[in-house]
């Protein structure tokens, strides 16, 4: 549901946690990116940092310079003055991803755990079953139709959790139980209603449809588009995933090893919620690609 | 230089650590016990250690070392201090005091065993440890292999730069601590919380169980989170959407981002502490969230070791903070000023 009042609620002597609601809708996110970037502007007295997830957003401020209450103060006071979420509008980089669906390696990820953990049917058609589609071709149709909204990172450093920005492109999957212990690095996978980029190999528990070349963290700041940060997104970003081939996928690949690999990206974009949502009114949604 | 022959379970090189990415998913790591590094650095005339998550400087790198220690040859003449855990330390065989500014010949060996008291010993060298600085900070975040030495924990066979020393050797030899800086806390385990942020998902029968018993802390353990042993805590009953969008289980959340020092309860049982490399995102209810002061305290309990929770208020958190801040500082300036 989406909280009359937004709740908040103290973690501990140095975070504030401010909940919007509690279910995945890109409406809170939107107001806790609204509320980050209103703290941003304002220069709130006492706030570190602000790390909107996808519901609700903390705040980390400095015990010394304003008090628990004080903060909540304020904050509420922005929140009043941010009004209703059709008036949020956030800043918004536009990010192409090429990104190779029903790969050789997330294929190899799902044979291995099945001969060695638990058998599973073949992600991308389980996905698609489940969804109702006809098979793990209009999968990629779907999952690839939309751009993605990056509601928040976490979990490793630089790994964004997506949300489909067109409702026709939404599908819901459980995650792996009990999870996976390896994952490619750069797979595209799901679970729930959420789509997550690995920016490294690691464990992991989503079902798994793509693998992408590009890098999205940068410890060694190899690419310009990182600018200062060694993670490639900020909340509020979006990402297009865009289908390649093998052959296109090993060039991209080859150019990220050389270092000559620019990412396709653009950043003269603003988010305006009001014309989302009237966008979104307009489609059909039991449209499928 | 340092000679590091042999590493001990897991030695790492920590400061203060990088708070402010938490929005990125980088976690802050850096002392798991801020205030026995600062104890270290403030004895051998370092720059001092600051709270976890504080806008402060991170201060001098030192090396934390968890339950078993290293063994180091120094190349050249240095001071050094020994904080936090008792590892039984011997320089060149002989006993070595803790908690005491020593100095140190070049050639000598320092040997570290197993713990005594506490988890995690400190060392802290006059100059601190010199790797290179990401993101501020010389920090080790060893699940995302960053910072420190090459983002991992120390190997037999490496070696450590030393930084310039900022106080003559002479002049911090010897040096102890003042009487009003304890080396240990009073009451090592009752851990200090602030409830929530998501305690209201509990019964009260559920909060009363989880500040009344003991807990005890499992080896399952590390930097990233420390787990607990103990009863199952009783919740209200979730809304049916809640499986949709959060999950089935009975504490699972929409993700939010964990506050260093959060309590996940998964599923209502074994509550994990979140530690300073905490995963930043996660879908269970924190019952409550350690205050950051007493974060060591909780780095310096071995598995298998007791402990307690005690509610606290957010304003009461910051006192306790602050007053060992200033008595850090003051201590500091004392000291400058030539003592």
């Amino acid at each position: 549901m989406i909280y009359d009042e937004p709740r908040f609620l103290p973690g501990g002597d140095r975070y504030v946690l401010i909940e919007f609601g509690n279910e995945m809708n890109l409406e809170l996110n939107f107001l806790a990116q609204g509320l980050a970037s209103a703290i941003a502007q304002n220069k709130t007295k006492g706030v570190v940092e602000t790390a909107p997830c996808f519901a609700s957003m903390l705040v980390h401020y400095e015990a010394d310079q304003i008090s628990y209450a004080d903060l909540v103060k304020e904050l509420r006071g922005l929140i009043g003055n941010l009004g209703s979420p059709e008036n949020i509008e956030l800043d918004s980089r536009l990010f192409y991803f090429e990104t190779m669906y029903l790969d050789p390696w997330t294929k190899a990820c799902i044979e291995d755990y099945s001969a060695k953990i638990t058998p599973k049917e073949y992600d991308p058609a389980f996905v698609a079953r489940i969804n109702g589609l006809k098979d793990e071709h209009q999968l990629v149709r779907v999952h690839s139709g939309t751009e993605y909204w990056v509601a928040s990172l976490g979990f490793w450093p630089g790994l964004p959790f997506l949300m489909p920005l067109d409702p026709r492109a939404m599908i819901t999957c459980p995650k792996y139980n009990p999870p996976r212990t390896w994952t490619p690095q750069g797979t595209v996978g799901m679970g729930g209603s959420a789509s997550a980029i690995y920016p490294v190999a690691t464990p992991g528990g989503y079902q798994l449809f793509g693998r992408t070349p590009v890098p999205i963290w940068d410890y060694e700041r190899r690419f310009e588009a990182f600018g200062d940060s060694i993670v490639l997104f900020r909340p509020g970003d979006r990402i297009k995933f865009v289908t390649v081939d093998k052959a296109q996928y090993d060039d991209v690949e080859a150019r990220v090893k050389d270092g000559s690999y620019i990412h396709n990206m653009v950043g003269y974009q603003k988010f305006s919620v009001k014309n989302y949502k009237a966008w979104v009114g307009s489609l059909d949604r039991s449209q499928r690609f | 230089m340092i000679d590091v022959l042999q590493a001990g379970i897991q030695t790492t090189v920590q400061d203060g650590g990088r708070p402010g990415y938490l929005s990125r998913g980088i976690p802050p790591a850096g002392a798991q016990d801020y205030y026995a590094l600062a104890l270290g650095n403030l004895l051998v005339g370092n720059s001092l250690t600051p709270p976890p998550l504080s806008r402060e400087p991170p201060g001098d790198a030192g090396l934390e070392m968890l339950l078993r220690g290293p063994t180091l040859r120094f190349e050249r003449d240095t001071v050094i201090a020994l904080t936090g855990a008792d590892m039984a330390p011997a320089l060149d065989g002989q006993p070595m005091p803790m908690f005491e500014a020593v100095p140190v010949k070049a050639g000598a060996t320092l040997a570290l065993g197993y713990v005594k008291r506490g988890a995690r010993g400190y060392l802290a060298i006059a100059g601190g440890i010199d790797v290179p600085l990401y993101l501020n900070s010389r920090a080790t975040y060893i699940r995302g292999s960053q910072g420190g030495l090459g983002g991992r924990a120390l190997k037999a066979g490496d070696r450590l730069s030393l930084g310039t020393p900022r106080a003559s050797s002479g002049r911090v030899a010897g040096r102890k601590l003042p009487d009003d800086l304890a080396p240990w806390p009073e009451r090592p385990n009752e851990i200090h919380v602030v409830l929530g942020p998501q305690d209201f998902m509990f019964t009260p029968e559920g909060v009363e169980t989880f500040l009344g018993v003991e807990w005890k802390l499992s080896p399952v353990s590390d930097r990233m989170g420390m787990r607990l042993i103990g009863p199952k805590l009783a919740l209200h009953e979730r809304p049916a959407y809640l499986v949709r969008d959060a999950g089935s289980g009975p504490t699972d959340i929409v993700d939010d981002v964990i506050p260093i020092g959060g309590i996940q309860v998964p599923g209502g049982i074994e509550p994990i502490v979140m530690g300073v490399e905490n995963p930043t995102a996660g879908g269970y209810a924190k019952i409550a969230t350690v205050i950051t002061n007493d974060l060591g305290k909780m780095g310096q309990l071995v598995p298998g070791a007791m402990l307690r929770f005690k509610a606290i208020g957010a304003n009461q958190a910051r006192e306790i903070g602050l007053a060992q801040w200033r008595a850090l500082k003051a201590a500091e300036a004392t000291m400058r000023a030539g003592a």
